[in-house]
């Protein structure tokens, strides 16, 4: 039997390999998409609330990756939606590391990053994390967005003039913080 | 054209973006957090469809636990202990997940966790998670009946539900899977969850700044009062929070240099009770020796 199938026959042993297999996944999405590390927690235990109980709408094995972004994108929006009040209310606007410490060599990019992905344009941001960061080819985003692979394409162009452009001023403004692009 | 040139810069950062891109592409959270959102998704399953199975395992653990010997902080019996617990009973689970019911509502206690009853009368059922995570099957409610359960950061008062609250060091959590709760934060903030939705509160920051606030009264040297209250207020909202020793220390002191002997020697008290190794305990006594030798400042 296959993971999905075990899942959908309700064996807990697969749904736990399953969170397992996809948790990291699922929250990289999530703060990719623009939650902070304690919304994305939630949200992924959400689109896996959610993927328990639309178990089967998912139809092979292949899709379930796709199929879970499907899911996590819903539930992010839903979060964003809701998020402008909490921002509100507690000013929280400074982007918290998500991925390591603090003090990890590594969390100023991944702080650089994620700002300038949350000013671009929605639609956008997404095409660039799936295509740039997650690996996904033009035409399995086509698939997991439902749009045409040249809608992805002009997307994608647009993402990167876009990102290149809050990029350069990002640098400007924080030259003194050691940003770089590496090989730049 | 300017597409174009903008694709040519572009290519011209390619190497660079690939690099910071990519280092992003197995980010992963924390193993902490990890581990929280596939418990967190694990609960939800089990009480999909898997719940009945998952119960009889823990029983079917309980029983064979008993049965050889082992499990000494093993409280479980087979299913939820049928005797209603009296106020201030402390419930406790060892290495497995253990029951007890208060009156026709049952309470399931995960691995490591504590519960006190804090009342348990006919109308009125308290219950204080101490430590870990408790899942609460209350049945119907009459008029006027209350159900409410209390960790160090929120007050759940249920109103005829099936729901979990998990303390944590400085957070709660609470999960809804039927009914309708109403949540209440140290600060007084209200809402209502319903099912399947998952709340954390984490109060520390709003009542941290009480206790910010009057430091800054104490420190200036004037407005004792004041900063007596608000130290009040942050030790009543804040029970057994990670700054109760400094909210403890300086309130005792404060009524110590208005002369509020009896009020300072009470705290004092309380303070060596709960923090009988602290580093501030000297320095209190050497307040509180102002208080025999003179009059208070």
């Amino acid at each position: 039997m296959t993971l999905l199938s075990r899942c959908k026959a309700g064996d807990a042993d697969a749904w736990e390999q399953l969170f397992r297999e996809r948790a990291d996944q699922v929250y990289r999405w999530a703060v990719l998409l623009g939650l902070g590390p304690a919304d994305a927690e939630d949200a992924a235990q959400e689109v896996f609330a959610v993927a328990v109980r639309r178990i089967e709408s998912c139809h092979s094995d292949a899709a379930l990756g796709s199929w879970l972004y499907q899911i996590t994108r819903r539930v992010v929006a839903n979060y964003r939606r809701t998020g402008w009040l909490k921002r509100a209310l507690l000013g929280k606007d400074q982007l918290e590391p998500a991925f390591g410490k603090t003090d990890h060599p590594q969390t100023p990019r991944e702080i650089a990053v994620r700002s300038v992905l949350q000013k671009l344009p929605r639609a956008q941001a997404e095409v660039m994390v799936l295509m740039e960061i997650e690996g996904f080819t033009r035409e399995e985003v086509a698939d997991i967005l439902g749009i045409p692979p040249g809608t992805v394409a002009s997307r994608l162009r647009l993402a990167k003039q876009a990102f290149r452009k809050h990029w350069e001023e990002l640098e400007r403004t924080a030259g003194e913080m050691s940003l770089s692009w590496g090989q730049r | 054209m300017n597409e174009m040139r903008h694709d040519h810069d572009w290519e011209a950062l390619e190497p660079g973006l690939q690099e910071i891109l990519g280092s992003l592409r197995n980010a992963a959270p924390p193993p902490d957090a990890r581990e929280r959102i596939v418990q967190g998704a694990m609960r939800r399953v089990g009480r999909r469809s898997l719940f009945g199975h998952g119960f009889e395992l823990a029983l079917a653990a309980s029983a064979a636990a008993v049965a050889i010997g082992v499990g000494l902080h093993l409280w479980g019996r087979g299913g939820p202990d049928q005797t209603i617990p009296s106020g201030g009973s402390l419930h406790v689970a060892g290495d497995l997940p253990t029951s007890f019911k208060v009156y026709a509502h049952e309470v399931h206690l995960s691995p490591e966790s504590q519960v006190e009853v804090v009342a348990a009368e006919a109308g009125r059922i308290e219950l204080a998670v101490k430590a870990g995570r408790a899942t609460f099957a209350v049945e119907k409610l009459r008029e006027g009946e209350v159900f409410r359960v209390r960790t160090a950061h929120v007050l759940v008062e249920v109103v005829g539900t099936r729901f979990a609250v998990q303390s944590e060091s400085h957070c709660s959590m609470v999960t809804v899977e039927e009914g309708l709760v109403r949540v209440s934060d140290t600060a007084g903030a209200v809402v209502y969850l319903r099912p399947n939705q998952q709340r954390r509160f984490c109060p520390d920051a709003r009542n941290d700044a009480l206790l910010r606030q009057a430091l800054v009264l104490i420190s200036e040297g004037g407005a004792l009062d004041e900063a007596i209250g608000l130290l009040e207020k942050y030790l009543s909202s804040n029970p057994s929070s990670a700054l109760e020793e400094e909210a403890l220390y300086h309130l005792c002191l404060a009524h110590a240099r208005l002369g509020h002997e009896e009020k300072a020697r009470e705290l004092a008290r309380e303070f060596r009770h709960k923090f009988p190794e602290s580093a501030r305990l000297e320095r209190l006594e050497r307040g509180l020796a102002h208080l025999r030798e003179g009059p208070a400042r």
